[in-house]
């Protein structure tokens, strides 16, 4: 079945069509929400809303682009929105946890007894990595993600991204640049 | 650029496989003798490893179980806001009705019927019932 037979019946909202189409793109929906939120649960959830949205959509969906291109715009969109809301419901944390210092230092106590050394190590790495990565813009921060997190080719991602084949082998280039410029940084500042 | 340098700028293809033979032989070489080097390395080693290990490599089917249920969710939702909508239709038309209804009631209380007003004053506005034609010219006193 070709592209716009399969987009037709997903049109007609038959459900073993949509089944399909969470099957064909769940790994890449969680692995873009994955690599925007850095959160295996809120990945999760997330990846769950694009597909809710792709449902609700499907309708105006008018193939001006390949389908896939559409879900991945879909997908970063959701994520931006999801770090952008998220951000403001941490710093209302942050701010209403303020006044009780006495159990912060507990409750960190707690559990830096509780965890190994190895796993606050990794923890520390997995944030370096983490901020690296939110620090790369969006173009590249997405190609990287399809490449590192799907474990697409250069041609799946610029299929993917709608792009040419040469704005993403220069895209990923950039991106691994910065990443590896970021990182060298903070080793670089960590053992001085 | 310090052998340091030019050595660190390839440490991501390094990780990746990506550099000729040539060169990869040359990295090994300079981090078997840099202590620094092949600690960053190591770290930068480490934090890729950590994708691997956290990215969805297979996807359970409650994923799409999941998906359905938030569809259902949704159109249980959708037919609530529908019918909720047309109700408030309802009640907007009701209290129009009833408004209607307590303001035409209030009016006929205060109506003050036109024939008791008539039947008050005499006033007759068929006066050819009172007096027919023929007497009214038969009356002497009329010339």
């Amino acid at each position: 079945m070709n592209e716009a037979d399969f987009i037709q019946r997903l049109k007609e909202h038959k459900q073993e069509a949509f089944g399909q189409l969470v099957k064909q793109y769940q790994k890449m929906v969680l692995n873009i929400c994955l690599g925007y939120v850095h959160n295996r649960d809120d990945a999760w959830d997330l990846a769950q809303d694009v597909f809710l949205e792709v449902h609700s959509k499907i309708d105006g969906f008018r193939s001006e682009s390949k389908l896939s291109t559409w879900i991945y715009k879909i997908a970063v969109h959701k994520s931006l929105n999801y770090i952008r809301d998220n951000k403001k419901t941490k710093t209302t944390l942050r701010f209403d946890q303020k006044g009780d210092n006495e159990v912060s230092v507990l409750n960190i106590r707690t559990s830096e007894n509780l965890q190994s050394d190895f796993k606050i190590e990794n923890d520390e790495r997995k944030k370096r990595l983490d901020s690296a990565i939110d620090s790369l813009p969006e173009n590249q921060r997405t190609a990287f993600v399809l490449n590192k997190f799907d474990d697409n080719s250069y041609k799946e991602v610029a299929d993917i991204m709608g792009l040419s084949l040469s704005s993403v082998e220069s895209l990923l280039f950039r991106a691994k640049q910065n990443l590896q410029k970021k990182l060298l940084e903070c080793y670089k500042n960590l053992n001085s | 650029m310090n052998s340091c340098e030019n050595i660190q700028n390839d440490f991501i293809p390094y990780i990746e496989e990506n550099l000729s033979e040539s060169r990869m032989m040359k990295i090994d070489g300079h981090l078997a003798t840099c202590s620094e080097c092949a600690g960053i390395m190591a770290e930068l080693q480490l934090s890729f490893q950590l994708i691997e290990d956290e990215k969805f490599t297979q996807v359970h089917d409650s994923f799409l179980a999941g998906i359905e249920d938030k569809i259902a969710g949704e159109n249980r939702r959708g037919i609530r806001i529908h019918f909720m909508k047309w109700l408030s239709y309802a009640a907007v038309i009701a209290i129009g009705l009833f408004a209607g209804y307590l303001i035409s009631n209030s009016l006929t209380r205060n109506f003050i019927p036109v024939q008791q007003q008539i039947s008050s004053d005499d006033f007759y506005w068929n006066d050819l019932e009172q007096e027919p034609i023929e007497s009214f010219f038969m009356n002497e006193n009329l010339f």
